[in-house]
């Protein structure tokens, strides 16, 4: 029933962006991204039921889409997806579609490591924007003040400081990116988005930002090995509907200072090394049953009141 | 009126002679900010945490303390409490003269307080939130343990070394010894084991949660058992020579950057 609501959503979007395709770019990039979040939303559904034909089809879906708006880095990820897809079935199984994805992946990899600079028209706003979100995912989160330079020295043209926060909070609107700091007289940092990623494989080991809904505490299901254990750590999921699911370690501290906000479904924004799950071990964390992704956070914001919460310490404590 | 007479009576309440519960757990609001409370079948524990220290102390209804009503076969009430609530609400606990005097001492677990009720006090503890997820306190396995023989001691020798990070160490020749991570000043621990030791054994841990350990050990008379393993966390098992209802077990993380 889910996956029909979305299967509709996906094609009238699709249907609606290429009415505007020699139109109105704004319109027909944003709902070639609506559909391409869906795609990915759906795709992970049928994954998850082994439904692997459909799968494909609609990462596939997702990957052209998101290139199609110039978002290449998600359309990257999607790409990635199908190819470690393929390389988990161990069959020849949908195999045209194998080869396809091998193409998308070189073709956007050319793109974001050369071709990058003549890709976008920067007469038109919504190019501006594209190019701004590209820096932004480029640079794997970044200040306002290094983004001018970026932009300045990438594409030989002067943008200001207030139109890169516009294109920036008009990326956040569209879940392209997440922004922490601000409005005025704070350091603004821009993040791109990975909740919605089909793979985050490429953020691995990166500092990033992530931010949702702090929705199940899950430190008991994992097992303390004292031989490696070196920080007291709380553990939390992060929106259950999220594919692949996000883990949240948070330090004591700021688990046993913030224990009511944390009771009561914290909106959080989290700085961290993020990785999988498996490098809680690392840590002294042990756990067979999760295989998500884990954000180690350094920095907590609460999302609902932009204040800090949590800045971790050099050391001891 | 009879109703609530009644059901007042049936409160779970005990009675104690000895304040030291709460003369510990207002020396642990000096170093947590916030601590928990759990009342279970037949133990009060008050448990803190912080980024590398955990700690839990115990206290056993079946020595010494005395349950006056027991309203739940298995009860199980979790409480967390402020460290400012704490020290403004249990003033007169601060020092060992008035817990000498006090007398008659109850404590009534209430859904969302514990209300302290003796001769000379009348106070409550409020909890924060209701029903806290309390932290997980590991235990380490009975290696390398090492029954320390004057604690005061070794907490001036922390005291004394001048970097964040400690390094405890047990070899043939030296015995059991602290230092610096650079192994230098080397003290060296009195200490007694009941197991033997022929390998060199060491691990790192942060002076400030070390110091807070050695630091309650002589709120509570003084035992001290060092259990640790190679690059491993370290654990002390603490019991009361004078209160033997009371025993502690806490647990300080490892440093990673050198191991």
């Amino acid at each position: 029933m889910r996956e029909k609501h979305f299967e509709t959503k996906i094609s009238s979007n699709l249907i609606r962006a290429q009415r505007e395709e020699s139109k109105n770019n704004i319109k027909k990039n944003q709902y070639l991204e609506k559909a391409a979040n869906d795609s990915v939303k759906l795709a992970n559904m049928y994954l998850q039921d082994n439904s692997y034909k459909k799968c494909i089809e609609y990462f596939l879906t997702a990957a052209k889409s998101y290139e199609k708006s110039k978002g290449y880095f998600q359309s990257k990820s999607c790409y990635k997806k199908l190819v470690s897809i393929y390389k988990n079935l161990y069959k020849n199984n949908y195999y045209n579609y194998y080869d396809k994805s091998l193409e998308g992946l070189s073709r956007v990899k050319r793109v974001i490591h050369n071709d990058f600079k003549e890709r976008f028209n920067l007469e038109e706003r919504e190019e501006r924007i594209s190019a701004t979100n590209f820096l932004i995912w480029k640079n794997n989160g970044v200040k306002t003040n290094d983004l001018k330079i970026q932009y300045e020295n990438n594409f030989n043209t002067s943008i200001n400081i207030g139109t890169i926060r516009n294109y920036s909070e008009e990326l956040e609107n569209r879940n392209a990116v997440v922004i922490w700091g601000g409005p005025q007289g704070r350091p603004f940092r821009i993040y791109p988005n990975l909740m919605n990623l089909a793979t985050r494989v490429d953020h691995y080991n990166e500092s990033t930002l992530i931010e949702g809904t702090v929705q199940k505490r899950l430190t008991k299901e994992f097992s303390i090995n004292t031989d490696r254990w070196n920080f007291n750590k709380e553990i939390f999921e992060l929106n259950g509907k999220v594919v692949p699911s996000i883990l949240v370690t948070v330090d004591m501290n700021a688990y046993v200072n913030n224990i009511d906000r944390f009771s009561r479904g914290l909106q959080l924004k989290a700085i961290g090394k993020l990785n999988k799950t498996s490098q809680l071990s690392k840590m002294g964390y042990d756990s067979k049953k999760y295989t998500f992704d884990v954000l180690d956070s350094n920095i907590l914001i609460d999302d609902k009141t932009g204040e800090k919460i949590y800045d971790r310490p050099g050391f001891g404590g | 009126m009879t109703d609530l007479v009644s059901e007042d009576k049936m409160e779970n309440h005990f009675q104690t002679e000895d304040g030291l519960i709460l003369h510990l757990l207002r020396k642990l609001s000096n170093d947590f900010d916030k601590i928990f409370c759990e009342v279970k079948d037949n133990m009060l524990s008050f448990i803190g945490a912080r980024n590398h220290l955990s700690l839990k102390f115990n206290f056993s209804f079946n020595k010494g303390l005395k349950w006056i009503n027991k309203k739940e076969y298995n009860i199980n009430k979790k409480y967390i409490f402020d460290k400012n609530t704490i020290k403004n609400n249990l003033r007169w606990f601060k020092t060992r003269t008035n817990l000498n005097n006090t007398k008659r001492l109850e404590l009534r677990f209430k859904e969302n307080q514990i209300e302290i009720k003796s001769q000379k006090v009348d106070t409550k503890l409020t909890t924060e939130i209701k029903n806290p997820p309390i932290p997980i306190i590991p235990k380490r396995e009975n290696d390398g343990n090492f029954f320390v023989l004057n604690p005061t001691s070794v907490y001036n020798q922390i005291k004394s070394i001048q970097k964040e990070i400690i390094k405890i160490q047990y070899d043939e020749d030296n015995g059991l010894t602290m230092s610096n991570d650079k192994g230098n000043p080397l003290y060296k621990i009195d200490y007694t084991t009941d197991g033997e030791f022929n390998k060199k054994i060491k691990t790192y841990c942060y002076k400030a949660p070390l110091l807070v350990s050695f630091r309650l050990t002589k709120t509570i008379d003084k035992s001290v058992d060092f259990i640790f393993q190679d690059n491993g966390a370290t654990q002390l098992n603490m019991k009361s020579v004078g209160h033997p209802n009371i025993d502690g077990r806490i647990i300080l993380t490892s440093v990673s950057r050198i191991v």
